[in-house]
């Protein structure tokens, strides 16, 4: 898998962070992983179709979550309702375009399909033998996951 | 819903007259963020119509529309200001 499709959904995760929510995640170290799976609380899965094709998983805590929303709309609360998850999934929504928006800069043509959203652990069923990669991302109120599953698809 | 509908026309079909004079470049991507948007309020207004108004898909409707408008006003609708600034603020 190449460089640039880590560095888009990265750079857009970053920007998208530090304008909504004023935060600046960290990147950790990039790992290979057998399938799309977390146990991560929150997870926000996007299709990819196109000139790539594949699925993105967003994964949160949900402590980082609540606090997410709580930045965002001023609410305290103490679970991940139908409110919470689907301002996630809007989230995670507009980082994928705007990392479809980047990955078009390298010539790739994209879309992305409505995300779905699933509180609690996350494991798809895998596709064929692709391997994904698992970027961490680490930030003052918790840390975070986005795995990338793409092939080309040209 | 019938606020949102209206007041999202009027709000947009302003903000995009406004964009035209200044000869804002970025115009047609704004308009295609807008037609989306309304796209998006359609598709509930729709849920509703079927589902009627039930409280989960109203949090739903919420929680996306909320997310929606602070990425658009805090990015997209920024830019404006900042074409309006660069250009010393006196656009014609």
């Amino acid at each position: 898998m190449k460089a640039e499709y880590v560095n888009s959904f990265y750079k857009a995760a970053k920007d998208v962070l530090q304008l909504m929510v004023d935060i600046e995640p960290q990147r950790g170290d990039l790992k290979l992983v057998e399938d799309l799976a977390n146990n991560k609380d929150a997870n926000v899965e996007l299709g990819v179709i196109g000139d790539l094709k594949g699925k993105i998983l967003f994964s949160f805590p949900k402590n980082m979550t609540l606090e997410m929303v709580k930045i965002l709309s001023g609410m305290e609360m103490d679970k991940i309702d139908n409110f919470a998850s689907s301002a996630l999934g809007e989230m995670a929504n507009i980082i994928g375009g705007n990392a479809l928006t980047l990955l078009a800069q390298y010539n790739y043509t994209c879309d992305i399909v409505p995300p779905q959203i699933y509180i609690g652990e996350y494991k798809s069923y895998p596709i064929d033998d692709n391997k994904a990669l698992l970027l961490p991302l680490s930030t003052p109120i918790g840390e975070f996951d986005i795995t990338i599953l793409l092939k080309e698809n040209k | 819903m019938a606020f949102m509908k209206d007041y999202v026309i009027v709000h947009f079909n302003e903000e995009e007259a406004y964009q035209a004079e200044i000869n804002y470049p970025e115009l047609e991507a704004h308009k295609k963020a807008h037609e989306d948007f309304k796209e998006g309020i359609n598709k509930y207004v729709k849920i509703f119509e079927e589902e009627g108004f039930n409280e989960d898909r109203i949090q739903e409707f919420g929680g996306k529309l909320m997310t929606w408008l602070i990425m658009h006003v805090g990015n997209m609708d920024q830019k404006i200001g900042e074409y309006v600034k660069s250009k010393g603020g006196q656009i014609q």
